[in-house]
């Protein structure tokens, strides 16, 4: 990708793990992570499934994109799971909500229990590369052309 | 849930043992009119019925007591004086009810009573009933008054005091009309003491429970207006909230194909693929017009300060007779009263949902346990019946608008609404789960009242 100014090898190295009961948004975030240059992806349709990964300390995690609004196991348990994990409690966090902003009561919880960034459902492939970008502490191509 | 609930409050008993917020009825009304002509006989009613009350009397002179000042010969502000002073004097609390005391107005002809009876209903101060003497002095006999006296207040039961030669019942009655039959009764002298004081116990009994029994309905519809309003508006919420989730992914998957899609292919299709992203770009800003549906926060859920346990009482108290008529028992556990910051409205209509869900669960008979704790600085209530629970692969989708187990008796909103209050009205959680033994159990979690609560919430009002 011609947008990425970190390596290709770093980029291969990091792992994402992307949690939506819905296949759709899953197989639309999967293929914008492959677009990004992101190999290493685990996809997941449900907060339990998402929990397993998170406690097997022998998965590598360096993000997590998760949906919100799941059944039973939700964004925000997951994103308390993975805070109170010593082992996880750095993992990069982007809840991704089909709530719109104006609900601020949920995006203070959000807050409060730790999220490193959210972004609403639909989203652009632009957008989404910039705070994954943001959130791993990565230049973006963007930021020298403006900058 | 609309029509059940609907029926349900219909169906409510007149909530004479209502202990909920709601109870607090007036004072009883003990005003009584006497028109009598002669002075012994007023004279009489007072002995017999305003030795322990307050006694008002128009002289025969006397004109209309409607202009502001006190009638001539009355015991100016008598009737203040009786309820504000005289400690020593008062009733004790529990006989303040029972109609043993009385205030008395007594005049002695027909236009005086009129403007007494026009004058208290300007005042707001109304009669409860009155003794006419059916013969008067002048044009108007006693019973031609209570006709003009029911036009002005239809509600004032008359006794008429009459003499056998005066007037027949059968006369009475045609004079009146057979609708008014219910307001009169009739008395013949000379009276004794006992009928006289019997009549009055009576006459200002029925009209207080009357009243009593208006303003237990009035409240009881406003009550179920509210119910079904907040019911319009969280469904609408509720609906909207789980059509946007839903095209929000949809969008989400369109935008998503086609930008991808838009890398490569022909220009044709870039060409395409752009003119889809601008549609569903389109569609999203359709999407956002309808957030004020449910964006919570705003004046529609004006919030109080109450104890937890009340909305519970009130939403049990509406399903009393369903509960009674399943068979139904309820174990209601209260700890410590735990206050919450709240609506009390969309709270009762949460309950009602719950306990009708309950009430559908269990067959025959069964049981409904409450209780309302702090745990962990919040307030928990439990609702668990002891019916069949919830298959646990559609537990986690119960709560999604238009979800039913009831088929068509079912709307599929009822816990999609009680989600909407509990979680996006009041930032509080609802979860559902089946008990371990049986049955399933339903926990609210709800942010408890603090001071900064309270500043929050009149904040929140400007």
């Amino acid at each position: 990708m011609a947008d990425i100014v970190d390596g290709q090898v770093e980029i291969a190295t990091v792992s994402v793990l992307v949690v939506d009961d819905d296949a759709m948004v899953r197989s639309v975030l999967v293929e914008y992570l492959q677009s990004f240059g992101f190999v290493r992806i685990y996809d997941v349709k449900g907060g339990r499934q998402a929990m397993k990964l998170i406690n097997d300390l022998s998965v590598p995690i360096d993000l997590i994109l998760a949906d919100w609004q799941m059944p039973e196991v939700d964004g925000l348990q997951l994103l308390k799971l993975t805070r109170n994990n010593p082992a996880r409690k750095d993992v990069k966090f982007i809840m991704i909500t089909s709530q719109v902003p104006e609900e601020r009561i949920k995006i203070t919880k959000a807050r409060l229990a730790g999220v490193d960034s959210y972004i609403v459902k639909p989203f652009k492939g632009r957008l989404l590369h910039e705070k994954i970008w943001d959130v791993l502490g990565w230049k973006r191509e963007d930021d020298e052309k403006t900058g | 849930m609309t029509a059940t609930a609907k029926r349900i409050i219909e169906r409510l008993p007149e909530l004479q043992d209502y202990d909920g917020s709601l109870s607090q009825l007036p004072q009883w009304n003990h005003r009584i009119l006497i028109v009598e002509d002669e002075t012994a006989i007023a004279d009489a009613y007072k002995d017999i019925l305003g030795s322990s009350g307050n006694v008002t009397s128009l002289r025969r002179s006397s004109r209309s007591p409607g202009g502001g000042a006190p009638p001539a010969g009355a015991d100016p502000g008598a009737s203040t004086a009786m309820h504000s002073t005289a400690g020593s004097q008062s009733p004790p609390a529990e006989a303040a009810k029972l109609p043993t005391r009385f205030e008395l107005t007594v005049v002695h002809s027909a236009e005086q009573a009129l403007a007494e009876i026009k004058h208290a209903v300007k005042q707001k101060r109304p009669f409860t009933m009155g003794f006419f003497d059916v013969l008067l002095g002048g044009g108007m006999d006693g019973i031609e008054l209570v006709k003009q006296i029911h036009e002005i207040d239809p509600d004032l039961y008359a006794v008429f005091v009459t003499a056998y030669s005066d007037r027949s019942v059968d006369s009475i009655q045609t004079f009146l009309g057979a609708d008014h039959a219910a307001r009169w009764d009739y008395l013949n002298k000379p009276f004794t003491q006992g009928e006289i004081l019997q009549k009055a116990r009576a006459g200002v009994s029925v009209w207080n429970l009357r009243r009593e029994k208006q303003i237990s309905e009035d409240r009881l519809s406003h009550m179920q207006k509210a119910l079904l309003e907040n019911e319009r508006f969280a469904s609408a919420a509720a609906v909207a909230r789980g059509i946007g989730h839903e095209f929000r992914n949809i969008l989400t998957l369109i935008t998503g194909k086609a930008e991808l899609g838009q890398r490569a292919g022909t220009d044709q299709m870039k060409e395409a693929f752009k003119q889809i992203l601008l549609g569903a770009d389109r569609a999203e800003e359709i999407l956002q017009r309808f957030n004020f549906l449910y964006n919570p926060g705003d004046q529609k859920i004006a919030k109080k300060i109450f104890h937890a346990h009340q909305p519970l009482d009130e939403a049990l108290l509406m399903m009393k007779h369903q509960l009674a008529k399943e068979g139904i028992k309820v174990c209601w556990i209260r700890k410590k009263p735990v206050i919450l910051h709240a609506n009390s409205t969309a709270l009762l209509q949460v309950f009602v949902n719950l306990l009708i869900n309950a009430t559908h669960a269990m067959t025959g008979s069964g049981q409904i346990d409450l209780s309302v704790q702090e745990v962990d600085g919040q307030c928990e209530i439990r609702i668990r019946d002891y019916g069949t629970g919830i298959d646990p692969e559609i537990l986690p989708r119960v709560t999604e608008p238009f979800f039913t187990t009831k088929g068509e008796k079912g709307t599929g909103l009822g816990l999609a609404i009680a989600k909407e209050i509990i979680e996006n009205e009041h930032d509080g959680v609802l979860t559902l789960s089946n008990h371990e033994i049986k049955g399933l159990e339903v926990i609210i979690q709800l942010p408890i009242h603090s001071e900064t609560a309270s500043d929050g919430g009149q904040n929140q009002g400007g």
